[in-house]
């Protein structure tokens, strides 16, 4: 195994070297642009900050008012702070609502999306680097499939979807909510054509000149190539899986096996019910915790970026 | 799976714009196999032709077919017949399709999803263009920070989203009615009938302009400084680098981000739905295609009739986007 | 036993458990299965007998129930039977919860034991078949421990579909301070109400005298105190009237508060908007079902002092008629594994004296007769509506709720598409009447389109 992966040298290991001369450009063209414009435009920064308070306004909400209580939402200005800070009462309090029905939730949440985003990544590898890298009986009629079955409006699904899954006993559990999110069609797409670049046919040529398998292929070299593919890949199914929300809402019929997003719509639904128990600040504070988690991978995946739009390269 | 594979739809596309050229990605969206870009490749680059390439894709198609190919061909199933509380299920063929065509409550639905494609749309795009190229253009502060903070909406949760925005809305003791008693104004109700569609795009408009920009700064991204270089040896100003560089560049990208936003406006739900219990009147049963499906389908159990409106709708989604994408590639070439 | 009851109407339940058992001796074909007969296949005669022995075995059930009461109520029950364990699930309330039930039931799995309907509700479900009919099981006997007009409800085509939990007579909850300030008498006629509106608004524009946004459930318990009965239900045969006596009645009433802008029609109810209205008065009134009082305890806090209850304004003087809104039994599904348990169950909350007890001390609205006729809870004197005995007035409430009324079989489709046509009477300050029948034009063609006759 090992054997045969150490005789081929990959000439290299990024698809495109070009990254050297592109940096002394970008740098040049920095250090030109730089001294013929130094100038930053107010103006311009102006208009852009009102659009940044335009994105912000509404989070900076949702952080404010999870500090107060249920009456000081109901009576305070909402965008500043009411005298009591009660963020962390609001933290144990949503924590420990209805029998602790929200750590629960988010620790479903958390099965969801791990094996939900996880399988869709890998499936969604093997699926492009199958589709870029080899000839097969059936390949347009299977693009035409998978692109006629994303442009059917989902809601309309979920309804023959629950039919089947109940015909199959598969509902109320949480299959009904991973199967689904398994398939990422665009996933697909991503490393189809990210493989089609990135991996060069000649690389594995070579190896299967030397005899090695199609999987070893696969796993030892195009895999390392497929790499920040992969791992974008994984990162947005993550986010999307963490937000799913119809289709669990129609499939679920335990509570206890909501994720977040569907039991933040019961909690808000409960307060416009005549028996309800309205708990806003509740509502309030877990959309903030629902929101948190994605919000710093989202900021970890900035970096990623960066390093992808450098190293990745790309073209004409 | 229906919005979170809208969602995973989104933002793969981002993804394509980011490690592929957006050409390359339209291309491909017209059921064309991409072409590697890497001129050392021979013309003739694939490899074996053999049944191998089924053993990778094979896990998607089984998982494909179950969850998404055999619910769409249950739904077509579905649609054939009729299945009354007083008679069962009966096969009645086309009939769904025909009332539902000439159903003026579907009309209304899809009207008004067309009218808020025809104005929230562009309005989006635009102030994804104006945020891309500002930030592109290196003339901002802390041009990182926009970036980023832009994007934040993108990860809230769309219920979140509608929820909060629904909270602000509220005339009494919401964020408007706060700047009423404090400015001594009345701004209208946004939740009424008149304004009720325009808040809803303004809540899409908040989710997504952040990515749509994203989408298109990748794409400015990719321009090549020499070109920058050339231009300002030309002795070009700004607008003309913008108008002769720039924007031709974004052209793709923003086909997919047009295309994109296409069908999220015809697949409208998740906004209507969520603000539907704080404005009963406005936010009719009909009020937007899937809405439309979805109350069919479960107050008045009309499943079959539900079925025929969806596909019926997936079809006009396909022709328009492909339509868009037509036109987009048309003027890209010319 | 309710004190003085009217005549007509204990002849009226004696007849309807009467034409129950003549009915159920045709439909089921069988001699003794009404009052004492063993439905269940068990040896013994007495169902009741295997009930209880059905509840000393070890069995889990599922319950959907929204109500904030019912966790108590369950709790105390597993005390008492400690072999069985109640799942008890919240899967939203009224609609959100009956659609999930109706798809449950669609689909053949994942469906509850028992189940909170409200009796609006129950005539969908048992034309679905998908509710168990008590009275096999001997339950008509029970009808004795619950107010006939509340019986009656759960009574649909000869059959008992649920043990009713609470109770809707509707009343008028209103502030005291804000009548008091602005020097309004309380209404006892809808006349009255009118004056009030117009004295109340034109005192303070911001203020209103009551918020109403066009809600089915209202319109309708409005619509059957003013002696109207929109829906005859026969079999498959449906006739609808929305432009009757009753119905007209009401219309032109209410359309003139609504006409003459006295009623806030742009706040949705239960929102927090509305929430607030009702708190910092700028509602006077809430013109409700029973169960409001605990609303009021649980979400409005901060007004505990200022508001009362009276009777609901009446057509003219010295009437006592009142609809009844909302209001939920408990019901058994037919596909439940553990019928005689679930039964037993549903026979213990109701009825049950300790469960009664904390019912009604979460302010819950009690449907068992013992309660509403025993001394303790008539006279009870309620500290948030200023040591009034409220109770009072809702068990005068009860005997004035005009018998025959009707729901859909299917009215949760016919509530879901309320707002979009008659709703728009109330979006627009306009007339009802037209608005009612755009309701009934929709809910026509849909009973036709749906194999039904509706005229």
């Amino acid at each position: 195994m090992s054997g045969a992966d150490r005789s081929i040298v990959p000439t290299e290991r990024r698809p495109r070297s070009a990254e050297p001369s592109r940096a002394r450009t970008v740098s040049r063209a920095r250090a030109r642009r730089g001294t013929r414009r130094p100038r930053k435009s107010l103006m311009l920064t102006a208009v852009m900050w009102l659009m940044l308070i335009y994105t912000l306004v509404p989070l900076a909400w949702l952080v404010i008012n999870s500090t107060k209580t249920q009456a000081a939402f109901l009576s305070t200005f909402g965008l500043w702070f009411s005298g009591d800070f009660a963020l962390w009462d609001n933290i144990k309090q949503t924590f420990t609502y209805d029998g602790g029905v929200f750590g629960r939730w988010l620790l479903n949440t958390l099965l969801y999306v791990v094996v939900g985003a996880g399988g869709a990544t890998v499936l969604a590898t093997l699926a492009g680097y199958g589709l870029a890298r080899f000839v097969f009986p059936g390949k347009r009629a299977v693009l035409a499939i998978i692109l006629g079955a994303i442009a059917i409006p989902g809601t309309a699904l979920a309804v023959p979807t629950f039919l089947m899954f109940s015909a199959l006993g598969l509902t109320n559990g949480p299959l009904a909510v991973i199967l689904p999110s398994l398939i990422s069609p665009f996933g697909l797409y991503l490393i189809w054509t990210y493989a089609t670049e990135a991996i060069p046919a000649e690389l594995l040529e070579a190896a299967r000149v030397d005899g090695a398998g199609e999987f070893r292929i696969f796993r030892s070299i195009a895999l390392r190539l497929l790499m920040p593919g992969f791992v974008t890949v994984l990162l947005f199914s993550l986010v999307a899986t963490w937000n799913n929300y119809f289709l669990p809402l129609i499939m679920l019929s335990d509570p206890r096996w909501f994720p977040l997003t569907v039991g933040l719509n019961q909690w808000s639904a409960q307060a416009v019910t005549a028996g309800g128990h309205p708990i806003y600040n509740l509502l309030v504070t877990g959309s903030l915790l629902t929101i948190v988690p994605i919000v710093i991978v989202f900021l970890l995946l900035q970096r990623y970026w960066q390093s992808g739009l450098i190293a990745g390269g790309v073209k004409e | 799976m229906g919005s979170s594979c809208q969602a995973v739809l989104r933002r793969a596309s981002l993804m394509s714009a980011t490690f592929v050229s957006p050409s390359t990605m339209s291309n491909a969206l017209l059921v064309t196999p991409p072409v590697p870009h890497n001129r050392r490749e021979p013309l003739q680059r694939k490899t074996r032709r053999n049944w191998s390439g089924w053993g990778f894709l094979a896990p998607f198609m089984v998982f494909f077919l179950f969850s998404l190919v055999a619910p769409v061909i249950y739904a077509i199933y579905l649609s054939l017949f009729q299945d009354k509380l007083i008679g069962g299920n009966s096969f009645v063929g086309l009939a769904n399709y025909i009332t539902g065509l000439e159903d003026p409550n579907f009309h209304a639905a899809f009207f008004r999803v067309t009218v808020f494609f025809v104005v929230q749309v562009p309005i989006m795009l635009a102030l994804s263009t104006i945020a891309a190229l500002a930030i592109d253009s290196a003339r901002l502060y802390f041009s990182a920070l926009f970036r980023i903070a832009l994007f934040l909406p993108y990860a809230v949760p769309s219920v979140v989203a509608a929820l909060m925005w629904g909270f602000m809305y509220g005339t009494n003791f919401g964020l408007v009615g706060n700047i009423n008693s404090f400015f001594n104004i009345k701004i209208p109700d946004p939740l009424s009938g008149n304004y009720v569609l325009a808040a809803m795009g303004n809540i899409s408009t908040w989710e997504f302009v952040g990515y749509n920009m994203l989408i298109l700064y990748s794409a400015l991204r990719t321009v090549p400084k020499d070109l920058y270089e050339a231009a300002e040896i030309d002795g070009a100003g700004n607008f003309q680098i913008i108008r002769a560089i720039k924007l031709p560049a974004m052209r793709s990208a923003f086909v997919v981000a047009l295309l994109f936003s296409v069908i999220g406006s015809f697949q409208l739900f998740n906004e209507p739905n969520v603000l539907k219990t704080l404005a009963p009147n406005s936010i009719s049963t009909n009020f937007t295609p899937n809405m439309y499906a979805y109350n069919l389908s479960f107050a008045g159990q009309q499943f079959n009739y539900a079925a025929a409106i969806a596909i019926i709708m997936g079809i006009v989604t396909m022709l328009i986007a492909y339509a868009v994408q037509v036109i987009g590639m048309r003027r890209e070439n010319r | 036993m309710i004190a003085n009851p009217r005549m007509n109407r204990r002849g009226f339940a004696g007849a309807a458990i009467a034409l129950g058992g003549a009915a159920a001796l045709a439909l089921t074909g069988c001699g003794s299965s009404v009052v004492n007969g063993g439905g269940s296949g068990a040896p013994s005669g007495n169902p009741q007998i295997d009930i209880d022995a059905a509840l000393a075995k070890d069995t889990t059930l599922t319950f959907w129930a929204w109500g904030p009461q019912y966790k108590d109520v369950v709790a105390a029950f597993e005390k008492a039977y400690p072999n069985v364990k109640v799942n008890l699930v919240n899967n939203g309330s009224n609609n959100a919860e009956y659609i999930k039930l109706q798809n449950v039931v669609k689909a053949g799995s994942g469906i509850p034991d028992v189940a909170q309907i409200e009796y609006t509700a129950l005539p969908q479900f048992e034309f679905g078949k998908s509710l168990l009919d008590l009275s096999k099981y001997g339950v008509s006997s029970m009808a004795a421990k619950y107010s006939p007009t509340i019986w009656s409800q759960v009574n649909i085509n000869g059959g008992i579909y649920g043990l009713p939990q609470d109770g809707g007579p509707v009343a008028m909850f209103y502030r005291k301070d804000v009548f008091d300030k602005y020097g309004l008498t309380v209404p006892t006629t809808w006349d009255e109400y009118f004056a009030a509106a117009q004295k109340l608004h034109a005192a303070d524009p911001s203020k209103f005298i009551a918020s109403d946004a066009g809600d089915p459930s209202f319109t309708e318990a409005s619509i059957w105190q003013a002696g109207g009965k929109p829906f005859t239900v026969s079999g498959t045969n449906i006739t609808v009237n929305l432009a009757d006596k009753g119905s007209t009645q009401w219309a032109s009433m209410w359309s003139k508060l609504l006409e003459g802008g006295l009623i806030d029609t742009k706040t949705a109810a239960w929102s927090p908007d509305w929430n607030a209205g009702l708190g910092n008065g700028k509602y006077a009134t809430w013109l409700s079902g029973a169960w409001a009082a605990g609303t009021l305890q649980n979400r409005i806090p901060q007004a505990s002092g200022n508001w009362r209850v009276a009777q609901l304004p009446q057509y003219a003087v010295g009437d006592n008629a009142a609809g009844v809104q909302g209001g939920s039994s408990s019901a058994v599904m037919q596909a439940s594994t553990n019928k005689l348990a679930a039964i037993g169950f549903v026979q213990w909350i109701s009825t049950n004296q300790g469960a009664n007890q904390i019912w009604v001390d979460e302010a819950g609205f009690p449907a068992a007769s013992q309660t509403l006729s025993s001394d303790a809870w008539v006279n009870k004197p309620v500290p948030y509506f200023g040591n009034q005995n409220i109770n009072k007035v809702f068990a005068d409430t009860l005997k004035g709720v005009p018998s025959g009324w009707q729901f859909l079989p299917y009215e949760i489709y016919a509530d879901s598409v309320f707002n979009d046509t008659a709703g728009q009477a109330w979006a627009n300050k306009s007339a009802i009447a037209p608005g009612l029948i755009a309701w009934q034009k929709v809910i026509v063609s849909y009973g036709n389109q749906q194999g039904f006759t509706v005229k």
